[in-house]
């Protein structure tokens, strides 16, 4: 088979599962307890405006007629509006998506690049103390609680030394200040951003490093890694051009998805940075039955994800020649 | 193949640029240490979600529309009594019209066009044309508005209402310049309602002391002076009101952690949040800081399904009550933060409070209490095989206990939210679980997801018992009618135990048409001695506000009920710096 | 100057339960142009002491005593940086497990290049393409299939690729460790013919591993039978096929059958066993106990060299008695 027979055929699938996707959550959102309205607490909600309002926004209405709208307003590119922000869910996704690719798929590339590269080396060195400390080194970060090391960072680097701000983004001070230019904006959110870029790395490094350790540990057992000893190949020769690639082929596939995955943020770092990422949204989203929002952003990961597996499997087939689709 | 080799070359090009970029960063951090003294830096726990004043429901968008919106009438800081806010005096009441009329104080919108009787008129009418959520229930007796001349209204009531003062006046007034075209062309639309709550207004033109300059979504908020306010110079409740600030920022902390750390190292001025105990020791060490612990209005309770035996059962809900030791709760649970409630009104509520009620377990020991609560439930008809308290007079452990009919009484839950959303409402339901144990009643806690407990209990009416809380009671008691009037009983509606009692709603139906506030006080009193016989809820605490501020730059905060985060103390407090 | 020369070399490797000697007083000489078979069951060794030439030893074996001569230069007292410069060009090797000695994700003749670049890194890019052209046409693999990726390749085209890559660098010595091990005895016979005609062609001297008698007694003038470590016959083709002297040797014979109808050869066939007993390192006779012909004093005493001609010795008490 073909690269295109292959794109067409994965497409395919994707639409379907995308199908699925799409009506289990609109099943799973609707057989949840609590319905938006009737989640806030006060006082001064008679059941008659909770009535008018559930009315108003065609909560009323069967479940078919719903999913009919639903399936509808995906398809005219209408997500809906948000319950609680008044405003399209489309504007607060895009507003909040691109301050998490800018944290987390930043954070997600640099730490998978840094993790092959230590695995790659450490890998090298089993048995020696310097393997040791570091593989202990990535298995205490990789399974550091993330909130915890965040919030001791802020209190070391942003606290007590002093280097970072506290959270957030940006320092309004500069923003709201008519002389900034942009090279200092964009200095200040850089600033703000390398905190919690520094966690996420030193976090997420851990994992890579342990999966290309690994990886390359199991490599360096083939044959065709003796014969380029045998060749007459210097060690990094041997490591970066015989062992690296082969291993790198079982992380591709870890790094595509960890990568699809980070533009759902992480909703507890979002929070104790203060950044104004789509986790935090989706939890709020989830928890107070905004089902417009909750919806429609766990139908963008869904997408993001179904077509990251697509490129992760064509990357896969120019890696690695001996599949062909 | 050749991918790989690039790769190296790639990595050692991006870390040294991180390097490089890193340095920037320090270098840059040495540079921007200049603050403006003038500008009121404020931390919020989460930015608000919309400033449309219809559809703000959430405390932080509430806090940021309350600078900028202005009601006719607030709470005196001291009294609690109505004050005149945008009004110039106390309204006229006549009794014979069932009318009451307003003198509105010389005050102007942010945009400098005049605060007009016509603003009020059309407040009153989008309100009642939309059935605004919220609104509407406050509004909807008034029968017509009327603006005598530009600086007087006049509200015809239908019927006497007591709360038309203390409820309605106190709501905020909008612009007719801004709203009308709005509302207009939301009633154009296939869901007037929703439109007019998803109306974008950008720049919300308020009467208010701050005025909103830049949003910045995911960021912060910047609000600045509003040369217009009515209140400028001027003394209300015998404060002389600013603002001082030129402008107030609000940033966003996202945990209460990084919020307090924020405090003490000065890149806030308050943190308008209401923080655990478990901060007040270091920020008092802190010379910067200070923490300001004030009452609330608040009520947390557990409450009773007195629809279904046993809970139908007053003498059974009394020994409940009686065996809850609220002492023990406030010191451990709430490690000492908190306000004993022996009625549904919180005693911090000097004026409605009444005090002459049933004491229950109150200050008898657990022995004590268990033979209290013992000797109550035997009085009417409930039997044990080994009973709480031995013939000897000693407390043991019972077995189950046996209905008035002989049946023994089935388990039931006490219903709570999750840790995770208010440990200490979980905590509650676990340690009254233990002390009903005492008197072999077989109760179980059980912690249950937000949406699904408010879904069971105040929609479905399928429940025991449960333990929830109102963080913020409005201050007139109207309440009380709304958790114990029978009509209230219904799906959805707010009396979620079902208590039905013909006296109580007798009182209840004459308080709201009580317009002497002496006899509503009466009324309001004897109310809560009704609802305290009977126990639907047994109120268990009221937590302190527990607030910070940074005192190096702005002092004068104003501290009433619910704490210092009010319009007094935007309106008050002073940049330390401003006076040298 | 012999080509190579071994002499009483030891190699072990560390384990758990301390060192375990693989390879004992191992000691043999190979001349230019001439190919030598080691024959022997799996795990005698015999692999040990290829990987020992090329300084190819696990990371947990070690030389214990003796010296491999190159040339007259001490192998052992390379650098790191002097053995890379060494391998391939001097001793290459056609290895065991053809299936996997190709790097799956690098077409086959980059790797081939890749060997020639790094030791004749003044060729230009036309002399490396002439070389590889000439390598596959040695080896007769077609032109075009010079830059397919290895699982293009059927089993005997990778065998007959990784001996062009084995001889890319022109070497004085290839060591084939069982070299046709994977594949059909067609393709099998194919690839022994292909080596022979090589060694005729190009003079190399090789050293041929196999636990296949027949493999070896094809291609090889010289034999070494090794057991458990040690070599307990060596000689000439004609002397140790035709007649051997150890039991173990003639054990190994008689399980063979006939060879090609060459050598006929008629015995008993006894069990074969292969586990290391712990009284073989004290210096007892290790095939004793599976030995039909064991003596007492074979269980006390240890085994003595005979020299049967110049050129055939033996590692027996008893060598000699049976004729």
């Amino acid at each position: 088979m073909n690269l295109k027979s292959l794109l067409l055929r994965r497409s395919i699938e994707i639409l379907v599962v995308f199908g699925i996707i799409m009506t289990g959550l609109f099943l799973l959102f609707h057989a949840a307890p609590g319905d938006p309205i009737s989640m806030m607490v006060d006082l001064t909600m008679t059941p008659e405006d909770v009535e008018r309002m559930v009315a108003q926004l065609g909560l009323d209405q069967p479940i078919w007629i719903q999913y009919l709208y639903y399936i509808k307003n995906f398809f005219t590119g209408n997500f809906g509006t948000s319950f609680h922000y008044g405003r399209p869910v489309i504007e607060i996704i895009s507003e909040r998506l691109p301050n998490t690719i800018l944290l987390f798929t930043t954070a997600t590339i640099l730490a998978a690049m840094a993790g092959v590269w230590l695995g790659k080396i450490i890998a090298w060195y089993k048995g020696k103390a310097i393997d040791t400390w570091t593989t202990i080194f990535a298995l205490v970060c990789n399974t550091l609680f993330l909130p915890w090391i965040s919030l001791l960072f802020i209190w070391f680097f942003a606290y007590w030394v002093g280097w970072f701000p506290l959270s957030g983004m940006m320092t309004p001070e500069i923003w709201v200040n008519p002389e900034a230019g942009f090279f200092a904006k964009a200095v200040d959110v850089l600033h703000h951003m390398l905190l919690p870029l520094l966690t996420l790395f030193i976090v997420n490094t851990g994992s890579y490093l342990l999966i290309m350790r690994s990886s390359m540990l199991e490599t360096i057992k083939e044959d065709y890694i003796l014969t380029a000893r045998a060749k007459g190949l210097s060690e990094k020769q041997v490591r970066n051009r015989h062992a690296a690639p082969n291993a790198l082929l079982p992380v591709v596939t870890s790094v595509g998805l960890s990568l699809a995955f980070s533009v759902n943020g992480g909703a507890l770092t979002e929070t104790v940075f203060s950044w104004p990422g789509i986790g935090r949204e989706l939890i709020f989203a989830v928890s107070n039955s905004d089902y417009p929002l909750a919806m429609a952003s766990f139908l963008f990961i869904a997408l993001v994800v179904l077509v990251a597996n697509l490129i992760v499997d064509i990357l896969y087939a120019y890696l690695d020649p001996r599949i062909s689709y | 193949m050749k991918v790989f080799f690039l790769f190296s070359d790639f990595y050692r090009k991006t870390i040294a640029a991180s390097f490089l970029l890193a340095l920037c960063f320090v270098l840059a951090s040495c540079s921007n240490g200049e603050k403006d003294g003038a500008i009121l830096r404020i931390g919020m726990i989460e930015e608000p979600r919309t400033l449309n004043i219809w559809l703000a429901s959430d405390a932080n968008s509430r806090k940021v529309i309350s600078l900028i919106y202005q009601p006719l009438y607030t709470y005196d800081p001291d009294t609690l009594d109505l004050a005149p806010w945008l009004a110039q005096s106390m309204p006229e009441y006549d009794p014979e019209t069932i009318s009451y009329t307003v003198q509105l104080r010389p005050a102007k919108w942010s945009d400098g066009t005049e605060v007009t009787a016509h603003d009020v008129v059309f407040t009153v009418d989008l309100i009642k044309d939309f059935q605004v959520p919220r609104y509407y229930s406050q509004w909807q007796f008034v029968k017509k508005t009327v603006a005598i001349d530009e600086k007087t209204v006049r509200f015809y009531l239908a019927e006497p209402r007591a709360i038309f003062l203390t409820r309605t006046l106190v709501n905020y007034i909008v612009p007719k310049s801004q709203w009308a075209p709005i509302a207009e062309k939301a009633k154009t639309m296939a869901n007037p309602l929703i439109a007019l709550m998803n109306a974008r207004v950008e720049k919300p033109l308020g009467s208010g002391p701050y005025v909103l300059a830049q949003w910045r979504e995911g960021a912060f908020l910047h609000l600045v002076k509003n040369d217009h306010f009515f209140g400028s110079g001027i003394e209300i409740s015998n404060r002389k009101l600013g603002p001082h600030a030129d402008a107030i920022l609000f940033k966003i902390y996202g945990t209460a952690d990084v919020g307090v750390l924020a405090l003490k190292k000065d890149t806030i001025d308050f943190f308008w949040w209401s923080i655990q105990p478990g901060y007040i020791e270091d920020l008092e060490k802190d010379e910067n800081t200070k923490v300001y612990l004030s009452d609330r209005s608040a009520l947390y309770y557990m409450g009773f399904n007195v629809r279904k035996p046993p809970f139908s059962d007053p003498a059974f809900r009394r020994a409940a009550n009686t065996v809850i030791d609220k002492n023990f709760i406030i010191e451990r649970v709430l490690q000492g933060y908190a306000a004993r409630m022996d009625s549904i009104v919180p005693s911090e509520n000097l004026f409605w409070y009444e005090e002459h009620l049933p004491r229950y377990g109150q200050g008898l020991s657990r022995d004590d209490r268990i033979k209290k609560a013992h000797r109550l439930l035997s009085e009417n008809g409930y039997t044990w095989e080994t009973a709480p308290v031995n013939r000897s007079g000693e407390v043991v452990t019972p077995s189950r206990i046996l209905l008035p009919d002989g049946r023994p009484m089935d388990d039931f839950t006490i219903l709570t939210p999750p840790a995770d959303y208010d440990p200490a409402r979980a905590t509650c339901g676990v340690i009254i679980q233990e002390w009903l144990k005492d008197l072999g009643i077989p109760a179980s806690a059980r912690p249950m997801s937000f949406g699904a407990l408010l879904q069971r209990i105040k929609d479905r009416h399928d429940f025991d018992t449960f333990i929830l809380g109102y963080g913020q009671l409005a201050l007139d008691p109207d309440y009380l009618r709304s958790f114990f009037h029978s009509a209230n009983n219904r799906p959805g509606g707010w009396n979620m135990s079902g208590y039905s009692n013909p006296e109580f709603d007798r009182l209840a139906d004459e308080s709201v048409q009580a317009m002497d506030p002496r006899i509503r006080q009466e009324l309001i009193r004897k109310m809560q001695q009704v609802v305290m016989e009977d126990v639907p809820y047994i109120p268990l605490y009221n937590p302190a506000a527990i607030e910070a501020v940074g005192e190096k730059r702005f002092t004068g905060w104003e501290q009433m009920i619910d704490g210092i985060g009010n319009i007094w103390s935007i309106c008050r407090v002073k940049s330390t710096e401003a006076d040298m | 100057m012999p080509l190579l020369d071994v002499d009483n070399l030891t190699i072990a490797y560390h384990t758990r339960s301390g060192p375990v000697t693989a390879v004992e007083n191992v000691s043999f000489r190979l001349e230019r142009g001439k190919f030598l078979g080691i024959v022997g069951e799996s795990g005698c060794g015999k692999t040990t002491i290829g990987m020992s030439l090329l300084g190819l030893l696990p990371e947990n074996g070690f030389v214990r005593e003796g010296r491999i001569l190159f040339e007259g230069s001490d192998l052992l007292a390379l650098s790191q940086k002097e053995l890379q410069a060494f391998r391939w060009k001097k001793i290459s090797m056609i290895f065991q497990a053809a299936m996997n000695a190709l790097n799956p994700v690098h077409r086959v003749g980059d790797q081939i290049i890749e060997a020639i670049r790094i030791h004749n890194p003044e060729f230009s890019e036309e002399r490396i393409q002439k070389e590889i052209k000439e390598l596959y046409d040695l080896v007769d693999i077609p032109e075009q299939r010079i830059f397919d990726y290895p699982h293009q390749y059927s089993g005997g085209m990778k065998q007959r690729a990784v001996i062009a890559m084995a001889l890319s660098c022109r070497p004085d010595l290839v060591i084939a460790d069982e070299p046709t091990t994977a594949l059909d005895v067609i393709v099998q016979d194919q690839i022994i013919r292909k080596i022979k005609d090589i060694q005729r062609q190009r003079g190399i001297a090789g050293i041929f591993i196999s636990h296949d008698i027949g493999v070896v007694a094809e291609a090889c003038q010289d034999i070494m039978v090794m057991y458990r470590g040690k070599i307990v016959e060596q000689g000439k083709r004609e002397e140790v096929f035709v007649a051997p002297v150890h039991p173990y040797t003639i054990a190994l014979l008689s399980s063979h059958l006939t060879i090609d109808g060459v050598f006929d050869f008629h015995a008993d066939k006894p069990e074969v066993a292969c586990d290391f007993s712990p009284d073989f390192f004290a210096g007892v006779c290790g095939y004793a106990e599976s030995c039909s012909r064991a003596e007492a004093q074979c269980f006390t005493a240890p085994p003595k060299w005979r020299e049967i001609t110049p050129t055939h010795k033996a590692l027996c008490r008893l060598c000699g008695q049976n004729d």
